[in-house]
């Protein structure tokens, strides 16, 4: 339960064309985050696939059936909206209840479903309260809950942490995590947090312009992005990209080498050197701006122990085998 | 200064209300002290007009006029809410009739009544409606319409999307989105637009005196009947009390509900 197949997908506002001929196969019990700039297509390919919209040419399969076509409940997927979308003057367990009630479920299967969904997101102490009177961790838990009771055979999550503030933002998907792994369920989960992307997927979908860049595990797109585009979307602070002439003993054929700030450390001898331009300091670790001439400015993460200053004259060391080549368009080679 | 406000309210609660209030001290007077006291003091305060008013005679029936009336108005208030309610949903989220139709619908409001009138007299009289409290219904509800219609689109607007796109994920077809998720959320508005519905239907004149003459005749027309109930010149006190029950129920409707107006019916639905 909770294949999901995209054929050749593509979907149109008028003349705007949103989602370009996009397939995908999202396995089962798989935790799949498309990911993406805003504008990109990936919260339109989530409603595609819950049938809040209509695609403009293609096919979705569900299980092995075709829903092109089909209405968004009988698809059988539950929805978490990025606005909670709770109903408002109905209580926690009447919002909970709403779907079982509308599918005419037995009164006492659906109260001890309330009951189960309640104790798993520790709601039990809020049935009886409207919307209003919850925070907002306490809503988005509401709407979750209200997404599980059906049992769907997926779940589809529209950028549902990101009204929450930062602290409350880790705990829920932490909770996220763990429903995934107590149900086994498909989860299809939109972000623009790459953070959220990184810790929750089992493959990330990363999205341009309503086509797919790159899809793989974390590791994969982090380790290995298949183009400039998802090398520099992945990872944070993002990839310098600088000429493959500025580098000695760059691959043969590339156009330009990427260096991740993490790889390049600050020291006494290295193939390049620059003026540190800024410094921003996190903590932890601290990123140097270094200004490396016909090279560009690069991003250096160092150890926030170290102590550079805004203006040093530096060398920039790294591994050959960090060193990722991409040809001319683009593309990794 | 607190002083000051207060006098200047008392001064402007005591013009706006002039009338009202010469009305209400009228109905309370003796038909000699009106002719003897015009001022608004009532030296020997009686129910004698109440009494004369509420007592049916052969030919005037006030408990019929305020029945007829409150029948009218109803159908008046209720009948456009109903049919407006999925035309408002149907315009606000999948524009039909948004362009044309709407716009249409609510200018309506700006034609003299009175243009309606004989093709409608004419109407009613070959479809037997002359003279019916529903008949009388339905035109208010016609006049009633186009605020109606205006104020539920706007609710319907004023829902978020992804309430209704939630419901539709939850399995509800449209029947019961409308039911269980459009309909108690735009509340508010119903009530609004029954108040003002109510208030408007039951306020008519026009129509009432056109399209009745005995069985479906509503307070605004009957109560002019009562002006010269006794014969020989007008009858103020009966008047004056006429007006008074007259205007009883509207005002009452207004209070009563007024206070289920206010509020937000979609807090915390979307958002924290």
């Amino acid at each position: 339960m909770g294949e999901i197949i995209l054929e050749n997908v593509s979907k149109s506002f008028g003349q705007t064309h949103v989602i370009r001929d996009l397939s995908l196969h999202v396995a089962e019990g798989e935790f799949v985050v498309f990911v993406g700039p805003s504008g990109c297509g990936k919260s339109t390919l989530l409603r595609l696939i819950a049938g809040l919209e209509m695609v403009t040419s293609g096919h979705i399969r569900i299980d092995g059936r075709d829903m092109t076509a089909a209405a968004p409940y009988d698809r059988g997927l539950s929805m978490v909206f990025q606005s909670y979308a709770l109903y408002p003057h109905m209580s926690v367990r009447e919002n909970i209840a709403f779907a079982l009630r509308t599918a005419r479920r037995p009164e006492d299967e659906i109260r001890a479903k309330v009951a189960e969904a309640a104790r798993m997101l520790q709601l039990e102490d809020y049935l009886d309260r409207k919307p209003a009177a919850l925070s907002g961790g306490q809503r988005q838990r509401v709407a979750i809950g209200r997404a599980v009771v059906r049992h769907p055979s997926a779940f589809l999550f529209d950028e549902p942490l990101s009204n929450l503030d930062a602290a409350l933002r880790g705990e829920t998907r932490l909770e996220i995590a763990r429903l995934h792994r107590d149900l086994a369920a498909t989860m299809i989960y939109v972000t623009h947090d790459q953070i959220e992307a990184m810790t929750l997927a089992d493959r990330i979908v990363v999205l341009n312009a309503g086509r797919i860049m790159q899809a793989g595990s974390p590791r994969e797109l982090y380790e290995r992005p298949a183009n400039t585009f998802v090398a520099q979307f992945i990872g944070s602070p993002r990839m310098n990209l600088l000429p493959a002439a500025a580098v000695t003993g760059a691959p043969a054929g590339a156009a330009q080498v990427g260096l991740r700030p993490e790889d390049i450390t600050l020291a006494a001898d290295g193939p390049l050197s620059g003026r540190i331009a800024a410094i921003e300091y996190h903590g932890a670790d601290l990123s140097a701006f270094v200004d490396c001439g016909p090279a560009g400015v690069l991003t250096v993460r160092a150890p926030g122990l170290v102590a550079p200053r805004e203006g040093d004259g530096v060398k920039l060391a790294f591994g050959m085998a960090q060193l990722h080549a991409f040809d001319a368009v683009g593309n990794r080679i | 200064m607190n002083a000051i406000r207060w006098l200047v309210f008392a001064v402007f609660a005591f013009t706006l209300n002039f009338p009202v209030i010469a009305t209400l001290a009228t109905a309370f007077k003796s038909r000699a002290e009106i002719n003897r006291n015009p001022s608004l003091w009532v030296e020997s305060p009686t129910l004698e007009n109440f009494v004369s008013v509420m007592t049916i005679s052969d030919r005037l029936n006030i408990w019929a006029y305020l029945y007829n009336s409150a029948v009218a108005a109803l159908i008046g208030a209720i009948l456009p809410m109903v049919l407006s309610l999925p035309v408002a949903w149907a315009m606000a989220r999948r524009g039909y009739g948004m362009r044309v139709l709407f716009p249409l619908a609510v200018n309506l409001r700006a034609l003299p009544l009175i243009v309606f009138a004989i093709p409608l007299y004419m109407m009613y009289r070959s479809i037997g409606l002359l003279d019916t409290r529903i008949g009388l219904g339905l035109i208010l509800a016609v006049v009633n319409l186009p605020l109606t219609l205006m104020l539920l689109v706007n609710a319907v607007n004023d829902i978020p999307k992804e309430l209704e796109e939630a419901a539709r994920m939850d399995g509800a077809r449209l029947g019961r989105l409308l039911w269980r998720i459009v309909v108690p959320l735009a509340r508010p508005a119903m009530m609004t637009a029954f108040i003002f519905g109510f208030i408007t239907a039951w306020n008519e004149f026009l129509f009432g005196l056109m399209l009745t003459t005995r069985d479906a005749v509503p307070v605004t027309v009957g109560a002019s009947f009562f002006f010269a109930s006794a014969g020989g010149g007008i009858q103020w006190g009966n008047a004056a009390a006429v007006m008074t029950l007259a205007a009883l129920p509207p005002l009452l409707i207004g209070l009563v509900m007024y206070r289920r107006l206010s509020g937000s019916m979609v807090a915390g639905a979307v958002k924290g």
